[in-house]
């Protein structure tokens, strides 16, 4: 559900790698997540982290099926999803002592804007596409995604997301405060430098 | 199929049309821009208590009639009403001052403005109050105006630094400069500015996409919008459960949008809004 990387110097890389669902986080990653970042609080050597998602699409946000109202999954291991998630979006997240870095391409949708409005930079694709879809399911969209979503982008952005469901490009989601950079190649190569540059200087400062 | 709405009372400068859930006011006459008297004030905000309880309307769309939107207080009855009344002068600029503070924001339904020409003092205070706001590039928006008098007898009626940027309302109240739609655009008082000839089709499609969302689900979302934003991250967790837990009850009894939905979406029928 998550490929981890730690072979880039002070870097930790967290690929969001559940290709076939768009990267949909379901249970089995939300838990992914929530260890992968609880232990990332103890690991002094790495400086930066970097989100990224594997096959071409950032993540669709939470998974309808395991989530929503046809999920098979049972009532002890969804609620431990759940307790999961909102541990690892309103807390660890934000209590991370690395920098965070994000790439984005195709998809990044409801669910996946906490890990933006969490990150010190987002570098997006130019085909990358932003949104709350969840109003279009006739659902409401989660507090703590219109909490970040208002952290980063003004009341009128917020309320044109939520209400409408309808996506946005990048540059318009640049415009809006969502991202930092739109860029036409693969995002994650200056997602990486610019982690990369943070560690470095992380590293020489700690070893001063 | 499009028929006058009925108003609580008549007023030469507002008129009413529902056509398919969208009830659109027209501001102003085709001559003379709005300028808010006491009583379009009053009537005005019955009709949105009104609206806010009329299952048919799912749209509000606040426009003129002519060529501006709003030519702000109307002055001179300001004058003559607080000669008179002037705790009824009181109440009205109290109740100017609810709809940007929230109030239209309340409502269950969506509600939008277009903009058009000059918007001018009090009425840009009535744009701040609308979910989305749209505005042809050429509208002006003037924030000095010759009501700023009247909305400091209530100072929160006067545009407010939380829908658009503190550093451009500073500029353009000390200045005198009016904002161009593509300013008012960068600064966050309207959503999207578009040239004048494309504005009435933003404006179709939006309406379009909005009358179809599930009510109780733009209302919901709505009330989300209004309150988690002053919550903590635990406290909005908490609210969440709370509104996904009375939404499924409320739409248990009946076929939902969101059981079909989701159904769909499941067996790879459809995708809802998420074709860009």
């Amino acid at each position: 559900m998550l490929r981890i990387d730690d072979s880039h110097q002070g870097i930790r890389l967290i690929g969001l790698d559940r290709a076939a669902k768009r990267n949909a986080i379901g249970v089995e990653m939300t838990l992914a997540l929530e260890a992968c970042l609880m232990q990332l609080r103890h690991r002094a050597d790495l400086h930066a982290v970097v989100f990224h998602g594997i096959g071409g699409h950032f993540s669709a946000g939470m998974d309808l099926k395991d989530f929503f109202d046809s999920s098979s999954r049972n009532a002890d291991e969804l609620q431990r999803a759940r307790n999961a998630t909102e541990h690892w979006r309103c807390h660890l997240l934000r209590e991370l002592p690395q920098r965070v870095f994000t790439a984005i391409e195709g998809y990044c949708l409801g669910g996946a804007l906490p890990i933006l409005q969490a990150s010190d930079a987002v570098i997006a694709h130019d085909q990358a596409k932003l949104g709350m879809p969840e109003i279009n399911f006739g659902f409401v969209p989660g507090g703590q995604i219109v909490k970040s979503v208002g952290l980063m982008a003004s009341n009128r952005a917020l309320s044109y997301l939520a209400l409408t469901g309808k996506l946005i490009d990048a540059e318009q989601a640049l415009r809006w405060g969502l991202v930092s950079k739109v860029v036409a190649q693969d995002p994650l190569p200056m997602a990486l430098e610019l982690a990369g540059q943070w560690a470095r200087q992380a590293s020489l400062t700690q070893a001063q | 199929m499009q028929h006058h709405y009925p108003l609580p009372n008549q007023h030469p400068q507002v008129t009413a049309q529902l056509e398919q859930g969208v009830l659109t006011l027209r501001l102003g006459t085709d001559l003379a821009p709005l300028a808010l008297d006491v009583p379009a004030i009053e009537l005005l905000n019955q009709l949105f208590w009104q609206v806010a309880q009329d299952p048919q309307v799912r749209v509000l769309v606040l426009r003129s009639q002519g060529k501006h939107f709003g030519l702000g207080l109307d002055i001179q009855d300001m004058e003559s009403q607080y000669a008179q009344q002037p705790s009824r002068v009181h109440q009205a600029l109290y109740t100017l001052r609810q709809w940007g503070n929230g109030q239209l924001r309340r409502m269950p339904q969506a509600v939008l403005a277009l903009i058009q020409g000059q918007c001018v003092g009090a009425a840009i205070t009535l744009v701040q109050g609308c979910d989305i706001a749209l505005s042809e590039h050429g509208a002006q928006f003037s924030f000095t105006a010759a009501d700023a008098h009247w909305l400091a007898l209530e100072p929160a009626a006067q545009p407010r630094a939380d829908w658009l940027s503190a550093r451009a309302l500073h500029f353009h109240c000390v200045s005198g400069q009016a904002a161009s739609g593509l300013e008012a655009e960068r600064m966050g008082l309207v959503t999207f500015s578009y040239p004048e000839e494309s504005l009435d089709q933003a404006l179709s499609d939006l309406v379009t996409s909005l009358r179809e969302k599930d009510p109780l689900a733009l209302q919901f979302t709505k009330e989300t919008l209004a309150h988690v934003g002053s919550m903590s991250w635990d406290a909005a967790v908490s609210y969440t459960a709370a509104k996904f837990a009375e939404i499924k009850a409320r739409q248990a009894d009946s076929p939902s949008t969101r059981a079909s939905a989701i159904a769909g979406f499941l067996a790879g029928k459809n995708k809802p809004g998420l074709s860009g």
